[in-house]
């Protein structure tokens, strides 16, 4: 299935997010040639899908995901021969990462202060401590649905930040 | 646009906690899932703060001194004589208690800080201190039965993970061909029960190759 030039354009506008959040998950929200690795990765596939190499016989979007795997595990490899002393991977998104990132940042928890008791109480525990459902419902002495319930309502709150 | 996934599943991936089959199925997911994937950055936002700055949000709480169980409310003041008879019950059961019990298996250990325990520390059994070359296997103690092990390896950073039920892995040739004479490692166990809650984990036990890999 050969691939046009016009849909590159449309593919990466489209696949460039998830895979820089795939490889930031991976490498760590610190690494600061996660950029070039999400780059390569859209080369490789529009280079993949002009060749005929994509057969179809996946979706489109599991296809990327193996070619990005492979990519990281790459990077990984080509890492480990030549840094001694890297940082450590953080697994979650920077929050100082960038200045739109800051700004947000400084919102959320804003938002995350002025939650009722109830609502910080089980983000505290679950995403904090870490708590699992069923210890945090031990500790505040509620239902483990409670505590999906105040998890989701909290959320929703929190992400009506993120996505506006 | 609705996420089909289960917010649990979300979280779980945020946190670590899918085994490795599980995390896979899910990123190949999330590849081929817009609203999915909405969702999974927009959560990850939302985690990424609280991860960043929880003792800041949560400084002024004392969530982590609360106990576990709710007991139940505190009878109201009773005379000295029935005191005395309460207290003469509770020293018969801790002498109970203390003769009975089975022998702890390890310390208690925290998460973060000093304010979440969390259960029982595993016993690392080898390798430790200074090894002549670079170890084929890692070993530690049991604990109970359907136990799934996460055994990662570190230097400046994780350099090795694998998930196992046994309670002894091997370690990968590629990995050992990578460890340096002369330097320090240090690796660690952390148990899963089989919902994949968090139930035990070691502290990173150092240990340094003293000869040729």
């Amino acid at each position: 299935m050969a691939h046009k030039n016009t849909d590159d354009d449309e593919l990466v506008a489209q696949y460039r997010q998830v895979i820089g959040f795939r490889v930031r998950k991976a490498l760590g929200w610190n690494v600061t040639e996660w950029e070039d690795v999400v780059n390569e990765v859209l080369t490789q596939v529009l280079q993949k899908l002009r060749s005929g190499e994509f057969r179809g016989e996946s979706s489109l979007g599991t296809f990327i995901y193996t070619v990005t795997s492979r990519r990281i595990v790459d990077f990984i490899r080509q890492k480990s021969r030549v840094l001694k002393h890297r940082p450590e991977p953080t697994p979650l998104p920077d929050p100082q990462a960038s200045v739109e990132h800051k700004e947000m940042a400084e919102q959320l928890a804003g938002l995350i202060q002025n939650l009722k008791p109830k609502y910080r109480d089980v983000l505290e525990l679950f995403y904090f401590r870490e708590l699992s459902r069923e210890e945090v419902a031990r500790r505040l002495d509620i239902t483990p649905a409670k505590v999906s319930e105040r998890l989701h309502y909290a959320l929703k709150l929190l992400k009506k930040k993120i996505i506006k | 646009m609705r996420s089909c996934c289960n917010s649990a599943r979300i979280d779980e991936y945020l946190l670590d906690r899918l085994s490795p089959e599980d995390k896979t199925a899910f990123e190949e997911h999330y590849f081929n899932c817009q609203a999915c994937f909405q969702e999974l950055k927009a959560r990850a936002e939302v985690v990424g703060v609280i991860k960043s700055r929880g003792r800041e949000l949560f400084q002024d709480r004392d969530l982590a001194g609360r106990p576990v169980v709710a007991r139940p409310k505190k009878p109201a003041l009773k005379p000295v004589a029935l005191w005395t008879a309460a207290a003469g019950i509770v020293a018969v059961v801790a002498v109970v208690f203390l003769v009975t019990r089975p022998p702890r298996t390890g310390p208690v250990f925290t998460l973060s800080g000093d304010d979440t325990v969390r259960g029982q520390a595993i016993g690392l059994t080898a390798p430790r201190g200074d090894v002549a070359a670079p170890p084929a296997y890692l070993e530690w103690s049991p604990l109970a039965e359907g136990t799934e092990y996460v055994v990662s390896l570190f230097d400046e950073q994780r350099l090795w993970s694998e998930t196992t039920r046994e309670c002894r892995v091997r370690l990968p040739e590629e990995i050992r061909r990578q460890m340096a004479p002369g330097r320090t490692y240090a690796w660690q166990v952390k148990a899963f029960s089989a919902q994949g809650a968090l139930t035990a984990m070691s502290s990173r036990l150092p240990f340094r190759i003293t000869g040729p890999n």
